[in-house]
């Protein structure tokens, strides 16, 4: 691809140009710095997908946004630029994605994908599309609606599994009940919510996480026996 | 309670892995990528390794192939291959009550997304999950390829994976050894999920892992390992470039979690040996890392309780390194 080539593919247009890209194939990752004012001499490289590894740290000013995917490649933009509530290729302030990007995922969700499956087909972090929809929540945009819209539907009201107000779920992720969980899955699991609610009071991202570790205990309750019965117990 | 196996696995020549083959019964078959090029199509599924724990121990065969007869019992297994755009579903397609095998050619593009992305799939973690990376002989590289035995095709950028339904009565349990665990050392934290790293927080303050590896004269042979609630997960470190900032690993780092290096290991039979379960001896379906079986000599060694091949990687639910996983599939009481 080159460089007027890749400029169509992230949507640019006059006055926008790449000023340079970096790739990093192992990460399947590509970096595009972007302006509108004309590039310096010389500060223009030669795009095409090598082994770089992309700055993680930004320069004074700079922003940058995720943008839609370019074949199986993530994009992130870079711009010393405001953010832009119009322009595709940026971003709005305090957003994660660009325009463009936000758009397709709102697009994805309203269509009834779940959140997980959202994140899976597009390569996105949950923390990222959790933030797209606190964005939306304080702008009044629809894809805060549509986010809670795509959960999973409840379990089978036959099980033993404590629902889902039971406290038991705040204290398993406070890490109260580490000691009882001896299943590799289980730990896996929890360990990646412990991690992704660090610092999170938000009681409706809390909420998809618990019903996260829910399922797992209906859909192995056999697998889970000891796990479950600790649980129980504990939930009395 | 666990349920046996039809047979036990074991290494064999071609040719009686050819006569296995021929007798239909479900197979996942390892061996170098022109040990397991004559195999007929049939009821299996590959990966390219040299590298074993078989019946005599430790052994670097290029002509020699590893023969796992696998639980099979409630209808027949699916056999799927998955490319970069549809790997997201492979947890879906797994049955409600069963596991799936997955084997993923080493620096492939699948191989690279799901070490970085497999724990966000959809259904990960709900169904026992389990699998090898495919790989080579270091000294005579050839593309590692998963294989698809059915149609006895290799893929060099495919993963394929064998959805496999149990009988109600039983279930597959996943369950690892791993003999390293963190040490005392510094908390070592990274801003991304890569396999490349360099930035990162030791002890909170901004470093450079590749600087810090060279000033403290680290052992790299020791991995970078998390705390998964009490499980300890390895990344091992392929190689690290402190001139330029950057090391390489055989799995991706994650954000939000705290490694240390590992704490340094004797002697790796007897670790192993005092680690192995009850569950984990003579289990259904076993593997191990290449990496154990270098860095510790085991070749014409036996670990008591395990053979199998010997991987670039392997999977319990999420890509692990330097580390045994096990599969028992157990029946209700």
């Amino acid at each position: 691809m080159n460089e007027r080539e890749l400029q169509q593919a992230l949507g640019l247009s006059e006055p926008w140009q790449i000023l340079r890209a970096e790739t990093d194939a192992a990460s399947r990752r590509v970096d595009v710095w972007v302006s509108d004012q004309p590039a310096n001499a010389g500060l223009l490289q030669r795009l095409g997908f090598g082994s770089r590894r992309p700055r993680l740290v930004r320069s004074d000013g700079e922003r940058v946004w995720r943008h839609c995917n370019i074949g199986t490649f993530r994009c992130f933009v870079h711009t010393n630029h405001s953010p832009s509530g119009t322009l595709s290729f940026l971003g709005s302030a305090g957003a994660p994605f660009t325009n463009a990007m936000a758009m397709q995922i709102s697009e994805l969700l309203g269509s009834g994908a779940s959140y997980r499956a959202v994140c899976a087909v597009l390569d996105l972090d949950f923390k990222d599309v959790w933030q797209l929809k606190r964005v939306g929540d304080r702008e009044g945009l629809s894809v805060a609606r549509q986010m809670g819209g795509g959960e999973e539907a409840e379990a089978a009201p036959t099980t033993s599994v404590p629902d889902l107000a039971d406290p038991v779920w705040d204290r398993l992720v406070a890490g109260e009940l580490n000691h009882a969980v001896k299943a590799l899955n289980l730990r896996l699991l929890l360990s990646r919510v412990q991690s992704q609610l660090r610092g999170i009071d938000d009681k409706e991202m809390r909420e998809i996480k618990y019903r996260e570790l829910r399922r797992l205990f209906v859909n192995n309750e056999r697998g889970l026996k000891g796990e479950l019965d600790r649980l129980i117990s504990a939930a009395r | 309670m666990t349920a046996g196996t039809a047979a036990k696995s074991c290494l064999m020549t071609q040719s009686e892995a050819a006569e296995r083959i021929r007798g239909g019964e479900w197979l996942a078959i390892a061996g170098d990528r022109q040990a397991l090029q004559d195999l007929p199509a049939g009821n299996w599924i590959g990966g390219s390794i040299p590298y074993f724990m078989g019946q005599d121990g430790g052994e670097t065969s290029r002509e020699k192939v590893h023969v796992t007869p696998l639980p099979v019992g409630a209808g027949a297994p699916t056999l799927r291959r998955y490319a970069v755009g549809d790997l997201h579903r492979l947890c879906l397609d797994g049955p409600d009550n069963g596991y799936t095998l997955l084997i993923l050619p080493a620096m492939s593009t699948v191989h690279e997304l799901f070490s970085r992305k497999g724990p966000e799939f959809e259904d990960m973690f709900l169904k026992p999950l389990l699998g090898w990376v495919a790989g080579f002989h270091l000294d005579h590289a050839l593309p590692p390829v998963a294989v698809d035995g059915t149609r006895a095709e290799f893929l060099e950028d495919m993963a394929v994976a064998l959805h496999v339904p149990l009988p109600e009565n039983q279930f597959a349990e996943i369950g690892i050894v791993n003999i390293f665990e963190q040490d005392d050392g510094d908390v070592i934290r990274f801003p991304d999920a890569s396999f490349e790293v360099g930035d990162c927080l030791i002890n909170g303050e901004p470093a450079n892992l590749a600087h810090y590896l060279h000033d403290h004269d680290v052992d790299t042979r020791l991995p970078l390992v998390a705390d998964y609630c009490g499980s300890s997960l390895n990344v091992s470190i392929k190689d690290s470039r402190p001139e330029q900032g950057a090391v390489s690993l055989y799995a991706p780092v994650f954000p939000d979690t705290d490694y240390r290096l590992a704490r340094p290991v004797d002697d790796y039979v007897s670790a192993f040996e005092k680690a192995l379960p009850p569950e984990g001896r003579h289990s259904a379906l076993t593997f191990n890392c290449v990496l154990n079986y270098l860095y510790s000599g085991l070749e014409g060694r036996h670990t008591d309780g395990f053979d199998g091949p010997m991987t670039f990687g392997e999977v319990a639910y999420q890509l692990l390194n330097q580390t045994m996983v096990y599969m028992a599939v157990r029946e209700l009481d």
